[in-house]
């Protein structure tokens, strides 16, 4: 473990340097109602003065528990503005979330809705604030900006990022071609408490005097209007699920304004992109960057797709097939896992590759246990472990494909066993974890199971075509196995191997024109849906596969499968 | 690719569903069908594959498909759009709504 031991405090001035200077009269944010530069600063001032007066003070530290709204921007600037620490913690955390992390932040004060009105699909709120007073400490080291990830226990979960660092994200952005420049419109569909709408929406938006709109509902109907509603220059920010929505637009109104849309995470499917790029004719780039660096890579006119290009002054590099990012120093407050960040380097946890002759980076997918929920991260060994310490669970599995799934062997402690019994003992199941858990970490389904599988060691299998499978019928025979578990499981078996899978559709082949899979891997496979399945590939499998589409595949898998004697493909 | 650096930003606080949650609801058994297959068309799923609990972002997507099905624009109030929680929810608010 390496510790964090800095006690330097932010220069409070670079809040009105680097982010409020700039013509007063022009309006900055768009939550409804405009707001100029000049009406900003006053919301900040007034927020200093109620936050100087709960104590706060140079070097303090503060917990921010706001929805997005006029309110959370105007206490960060405020805070920074004293120059304390700010820790950003979700609006939609469960209370139990909530005081979990105060705990562990132990901030000065909470500043946190003492009303808010908004609902599903508002994309900001109006709040009324207070600011409550807790015997915490001051900032224990020179961030002035903390976010924890998935999970607030353990090394590395808490995330601090310098003035400094948001300023050289901000100049990163600056000198990257195709970001919204001075006197543009960014329509903001990405969250201001989160890295890529924090800094790449609202701070490289104030910094770069691009206004700043946020959507009343996040609907495909408002977030057009939200880009009609200007006539300068606008580029969308979101996540993929908004390019999937914009998409199935059928007919949308001529916006001569809208010069592209940027978005954060993973590639959307082909046929996705190509669908917005048909409905708009517009370019469609994707930025990837982790909470700990903010923006690392880019591709915002999508001519490099699935590649993206080191941000300037970001050194990226492959180690043993996971990408890492050249830091000087560790951004985790407290103790340090060697494992995600040592010697200068952060290890991202994400699969991936660095072409020697263009720098380009491909990223395959994750190492551990992070998936992504519209953007959101969440880490699926504390939704697993979270499920399992309840009472009535014995044992469960989370796994993550289109959306979270949990596999969950109920208590047989007398009162599972008939069915009122087994219901009522979900629904307990359900309320604990809408307690402990924001919904966004909450499995989408829960699969009771009687047993979980386990590999020959004792090991829990996490596979989802294993776990979906049924039980073995009376007479002990496999049941048939369905083109769908075969493609889940093919699909998982690439992603293990690092192959990035977002593209791949019932019609790509495995060869060079498709999924390119090389023959070791095409063999790797091949031995993979034998071990499963129990069907067997014949000598030349490799070439075989390589000319077969994916739906083929399965299909001949699934044929072979249903026969006693498994015959070569 | 990679990971995200932000998120789908809503208050939706749908609830987990089980596998065999009863698809009880007030609207007639044809609107639940209609949103089920209205809500498979996100991320190109099965009906049957299509949860109980409707999450923000499949809400946002309802909502747009209504919308555009039936050429109108949806003026529901929070109160109305936190009943769309679920399946069976977003059918009754829907079938409330009298049309199609």
């Amino acid at each position: 473990m390496v510790t964090q031991d800095t006690h330097a405090q932010p220069e409070p001035q670079w809040v009105d340097e680097v982010l409020l200077a700039g013509p007063g009269d022009r309006a900055c944010l768009v939550l409804g109602a405009p707001v100029t530069r000049e009406e900003l600063r006053g919301l900040v001032s007034r927020r200093q003065e109620v936050l100087t007066a709960a104590g706060l003070r140079r070097g303090g530290a503060v917990a921010l528990n706001l929805p997005p709204s006029l309110a959370f921007v105007a206490n960060l600037l405020a805070v920074w503005r004293i120059g304390a620490q700010a820790s950003l913690l979700d609006h939609r955390l469960t209370p139990y979330e909530v005081d979990r992390a105060v705990q562990r932040l132990a901030p000065q004060a909470v500043v946190a809705a003492k009303h808010t009105g908004g609902g599903p699909l508002r994309g900001f709120h109006e709040v009324e604030e207070q600011v409550s007073v807790y015997p915490g400490r001051p900032a224990e080291t020179d961030h002035a900006l903390i976010q924890l990830s998935s999970g607030s226990t353990g090394p590395s979960k808490v995330i601090g990022r310098t003035a400094a660092d948001l300023i050289a994200e901000i100049e990163r952005y600056t000198r990257i071609d195709g970001v919204p420049r001075a006197g543009e419109r960014i329509v903001s569909l990405a969250s201001v408490v989160h890295v890529l709408g924090l800094v790449g929406g609202l701070l490289y938006g104030l910094h770069a005097d691009a206004q700043l709109v946020i959507p009343a509902r996040m609907t495909p109907l408002d977030i057009l209007a939200a880009v009609a509603g200007g006539p300068e220059p606008t580029t969308l920010l979101g996540v993929p699920f908004h390019i999937e929505l914009l998409a199935s637009v059928a007919d949308p109104p001529p916006l001569p304004q809208l010069t592209g849309m940027t978005t954060g995470g993973e590639l959307v499917r082909a046929q996705i992109y190509k669908a917005f790029v048909d409905r708009y004719r517009v370019r469609l780039g994707n930025m990837y960057g982790m909470t700990e660096v903010g923006v690392i890579a880019t591709d915002l006119f999508g001519r490099n797709r699935p590649a993206v290009e080191p941000a300037p002054g970001l050194t990226v590099r492959e180690e043993g097939g996971e990408l890492r990012i050249a830091m000087p120093r560790s951004p985790y407050v407290g103790d340090t896992d060697p494992a995600r960040w040592s010697d200068g380097w952060l290890h991202t946890k994400d699969a991936g590759s660095v072409d020697p002759g263009t720098g380009l980076v491909r990223i395959h997918g994750r190492l551990d246990s992070q998936v992504s929920v519209g953007g959101l991260k969440v880490d699926l060994t504390e939704v697993e472990h979270t499920l399992a310490d309840l009472p009535e669970v014995a044992g469960a599995v989370v796994v993550h494909d289109a959306a979270i799934e949990a596999y969950v062997v109920l208590r047989d402690n007398g009162v599972t066993r008939d069915r009122i019994n087994k219901d009522a003992a979900l629904e307990s199941v359900q309320r604990r974890l809408a307690a402990r858990l924001a919904a966004y970490k909450r499995p989408r389904v829960l699969h009771v199971v009687e047993q979980l599988p386990r590999t020959a060691t004792g090991k829990l299998v996490r596979d989802r075509a294993r776990l979906a499978a049924p039980s073995p019928n009376p007479e002990g025979k496999p049941s048939m196995t369905s083109t769908d578990e075969i493609r889940a499981f093919l699909l998982e078996s690439l992603r293990e191997m690092n192959y990035d899978t977002s593209d791949i559709e019932d019609d790509t082949t495995f060869g060079p024109a498709g999924a390119n899979l090389e023959s070791l891997a095409l063999a790797e496979l091949a031995v993979r849906m034998e071990d499963r399945f129990g069907v067997r590939f014949d000598d030349d499998e490799a070439e075989t596969m390589a000319a077969m589409t994916v739906g083929e595949l399965c299909a001949a898998v699934a044929e072979r499968a249903a026969t006693a004697s498994a015959p070569s493909l | 690719m990679g990971r995200p650096e932000s998120e789908h930003e809503s208050e939706s606080e749908s609830e987990s569903a089980t596998d065999d949650q009863s698809a009880a609801g007030a609207a007639p058994t044809h609107r639940r069908e209609e949103i089920l297959l209205l809500l498979a068309g996100f991320g190109g799923r099965r009906p049957e594959q299509v949860p109980e609990a409707v999450d923000s972002m499949e809400l946002a997507w309802l909502i747009h498909q209504i919308e555009q099905r039936y050429d109108t624009r949806l003026d529901l109030d929070d109160a109305a759009l936190a009943r769309m929680a679920t399946v069976s929810g977003a059918a009754a608010v829907i079938d409330e709504l009298e049309f199609g």
